[in-house]
């Protein structure tokens, strides 16, 4: 119990670290570690995954707001588009992993994120 | 227009995160910065807005199925939000050129890992 504690603190303090530093939110390491550490299922790690990041995120959008990153002049359409977006797309992929084999859906997105990770890494 | 660009931006990193639990920043930071010219910053507090939105209504959608492991989200959560404080603090004195290959580089990783882990489900 107590280790299992004690490695649920490492495991959230490097999804906050990653989240804060780059805002991706850190989900990416908390699914995978959540299961290999903590015994959590598979399908219960993406949710748990979802709840530890909501905070994470919220910390960090304030954060980020503080310095100054958000700024008032921040295009709030786009802002919108985003959240309205991804607030369905976030509905649909949790229902999309439930039914679709996801085979075909990981090919496309994992070479998808090479080529974008590529141009951010070239980007001027 | 920016509202259309948020909306295609933000489905796909929706889509993304209900999948896998993550929050999608990953295809949302990079979309601002490579689709729209946002500063690196400003790009990562904005995704982290919008992730904090999609994650909480990635929960309740998770929740519902009863896929929350509430005391395992308990557990990590305060670590996460010390070292989320921390690590947009440190991101906000680090460079945006540095932050964007970190993100590039993030998002390679989590694409290699995508694609290894459909080709070990290959057969399933």
């Amino acid at each position: 119990m107590r280790r299992e504690i004690f490695i649920s603190m490492l495991i959230g303090a490097a999804a906050g670290m990653l989240s804060g530093l780059t805002g991706v939110g850190g989900g990416v390491f908390l699914v995978p570690l959540m299961v290999g550490f903590l015994a959590v299922a598979q399908h219960q790690a993406h949710g748990t995954s979802l709840a530890v990041i909501f905070p994470i995120a919220l910390v960090g959008v304030i954060t980020y707001a503080v310095h100054g990153h958000i700024p008032g002049s921040a295009d709030w359409e786009l802002i919108l588009g985003l959240a309205v977006g991804g607030v369905m797309g976030v509905v649909l992929g949790a229902r999309l992993m439930m039914r679709v084999p996801a085979r075909q859906l990981r090919w496309i997105f994992g070479i998808f994120l090479v080529v974008v990770g590529t141009f951010m890494i070239v980007y001027t | 227009m920016d509202i259309a660009i948020g909306i295609g931006i933000g489905l796909l990193a929706g889509i993304l995160g209900g999948m896998l639990g993550v929050g999608g920043g990953v295809v949302l930071v990079p979309g601002m910065v490579l689709l729209i010219g946002l500063e690196q910053h400003t790009a990562q507090g904005i995704s982290l807005a919008v992730i904090t939105l999609m994650a909480l209504v990635g929960t309740i959608t998770h929740y519902r199925q009863e896929n929350v492991r509430l005391k395992v989200a308990l557990w990590i959560i305060p670590a996460a939000i010390i070292f989320s404080f921390l690590g947009g603090t440190v991101a906000n004195i680090l460079d945006a050129s540095l932050l964007r290959q970190l993100v590039g580089g993030l998002a390679i990783i989590i694409g290699f890992v995508m694609l290894s882990s459909g080709w070990r489900d290959r057969g399933a």
